[in-house]
């Protein structure tokens, strides 16, 4: 086996190894990096959520006190703002879905499902807990969701969740009064609950990982390239002609000259002797022969 | 523009007119509403605060919503067929051919039928939300305004009224005459209630030095009576009373 298939070998199965467990670590860092990133998302659209709906409940609500005594505006309530906010954001991120679950809504479309009832009943159980993270199966595949507890924290929010009596009117006229009703101050009633697809995670991270491992194998194709470049024209090239030239001298050949010797390297050094050898084989053929 | 007891606005199809009062009531009339300033005090002298009518304001037709506070003095809003009388809250009056709606937006107000004379019936007390509604001559109530009253409600009558007399308080803008009130533009004040057209011959003899004039309101006389007095003065002149009799033959014969 000649010398440049032993290297290539030796080098196409280090660069193999290589690749697989980079490729094996970097996909598994890349998935939980999107995973992260999505997360981080997650909550930043949660807590721009929550300021808009401070902002609705301290300086759209007042504004509107009025109106409400006419006709029911859901655009002063803190979760109808919310939502709407997201359906704008929804636009850039189609990816990204936001609700609002609660267990007794006025409004029957944000009434928590079987599972997201099981979360707010998990936020009420343990109450230092702030964040949930977990994944599920949809019809659409599987989900990625983070889940954070809503509070009654203002006295406020208890003007329309108290008593039907107490209730506007105009909400009544909207909703009825069969629902929405009954809240406490301080109860965790609602959770925030933002829905991602996990192939979305997947998905941006094969996008990074594919231009990674691409990016990879072409550093060590060139790498494979410039060695056998090298091989060839600093090792492989001067040891044939040497070999050659050794093999003129053992057939009794000895007007075969000199080797050009260029540069320091080993292989100069390799031509120096070789022509110092031939030199002295010369000479001494000549002495033999006299 | 100041206004002065006795002052009748009219806004136009699409005006919005809006009065302050010093004692802090503030009124906004909406499009085509005719409104009179049938009493106006600045000064309240006694009385409990809030209680005291110190305005009383009559809604020919349209829209009127006042607010008025606890210290402002009660202010009285009278339509032709129902009237609010709110010393603090807000109310909302809406007088049209066939009767009226008042509807209290908050605080709290006395709310009473009127009668065909102009004369106020016993009114009873209104909390905020509750809607009445007077039309051919039934009074109903309700917890919430219907419908109709919330579609034809100007948009603007669903915000609290802003103030604005800080910035005119300073101005002083005297209104101008630009013609002498004709027949037509007076006509619907004849007709109204006679209690709130008290002084109205008064006020307006003059006119009747215009023929036309004369002649448009003789024409209808028979709906404002009063009038007849100033324009037939021989029916309606009393003979002077006989002196008492010297003796017991008088020379002079009995009416």
């Amino acid at each position: 086996m000649k010398l440049l298939v032993k290297f290539n070998l030796v080098l196409f199965l280090v660069f193999a190894v290589g690749l697989v467990t980079t490729g094996l670590v970097c996909s598994r860092l890349l998935q939980q990096n999107a995973k992260a990133e999505i997360m981080e998302n997650a909550r930043i659209m949660m807590e721009a959520a929550i300021a808009v709906r401070t902002y609705t409940a301290t300086e759209i609500k007042p504004l509107l006190e009025t109106q409400m005594k006419y006709s029911f505006l859901p655009q002063s309530v803190p979760a109808y703002s919310a939502n709407a906010y997201f359906s704008q954001l929804q636009k850039k991120f189609p990816d990204y879905s936001y609700r609002e679950a609660t267990l007794n809504p006025t409004n029957p479309v944000n009434r928590a499902t079987d599972w997201e009832s099981d979360i707010i009943e998990d936020f009420r159980k343990s109450h230092d807990r702030t964040e949930l993270v977990g994944e599920r199966e949809t019809p659409n595949g599987r989900t990625l969701y983070m889940a954070r507890p809503m509070k009654v924290s203002s006295p406020a929010c208890l003007t329309c969740h108290d008593t039907v009596e107490g209730a506007p009117k105009t909400m009544l006229e909207r909703y009825g009064g069969a629902n929405g009703f009954g809240w406490k101050l301080n109860d965790i009633v609602t959770a925030q609950i933002v829905s991602v697809p996990t192939q979305l995670a997947a998905k941006r991270a094969k996008g990074v990982f594919v231009t990674f491992m691409i990016s990879l194998a072409a550093v060590f194709a060139l790498l494979v390239i410039a060695i056998n470049a090298l091989l060839i024209f600093f090792v492989i090239r001067p040891v044939n002609r040497l070999s050659t030239m050794a093999a003129n001298v053992s057939l009794g050949n000895s007007d075969i000259g000199e080797f050009p010797v260029e540069g320091k390297d080993e292989i100069a050094e390799l031509s120096q002797s070789f022509n110092r050898m031939g030199r002295s084989l010369v000479e001494a053929m000549k002495m033999l022969r006299a | 523009m100041r206004l002065r007891q006795g002052d009748i606005l009219e806004s136009s199809d699409k005006g919005f007119v809006q009065l302050e009062f010093t004692s802090g009531g503030v009124v906004a009339l909406g499009p085509a509403s005719r409104l009179y300033v049938f009493r106006q005090s600045a000064n309240r002298s006694g009385g409990k605060a809030g209680s005291e009518v110190t305005t009383e304001l009559i809604l020919l037709s349209g829209w009127l919503k006042g607010e008025s506070s606890a210290n402002a003095g009660a202010y009285r809003y009278e339509s032709p067929m129902l009237a609010a009388t709110s010393g603090n809250g807000t109310v909302v009056v809406h007088a049209y051919d066939s009767g009226s709606d008042i509807f209290v937006e908050s605080g709290s107000a006395a709310i009473g039928e009127v009668s065909p004379d102009g004369s106020s019936r016993q009114s009873s007390p209104a909390k905020a939300g509750q809607f009445f509604s007077r039309r051919s001559g039934r009074l109903t109530s309700a917890s919430r305004p219907d419908a109709t009253f919330l579609d034809a409600m100007p948009r603007p009558f669903r915000d609290t009224l802003p103030a604005r007399l800080a910035q005119f308080a300073s101005k002083s803008v005297e209104p101008k005459i630009d013609h002498p009130v004709t027949y037509a533009e007076l006509q619907p004040w004849l007709k109204m209630p006679p209690a709130w057209r008290r002084g109205f011959v008064d006020r307006f003899e003059p006119r009747l030095k215009d023929p036309e004039f004369r002649k448009q309101l003789e024409a209808h006389v028979a709906e404002y009576p009063e009038w007849d007095a100033v324009l037939h003065p021989e029916k309606h002149r009393t003979e002077t009373p006989p002196a008492p009799a010297t003796s017991s033959e008088s020379p002079l014969p009995k009416v």
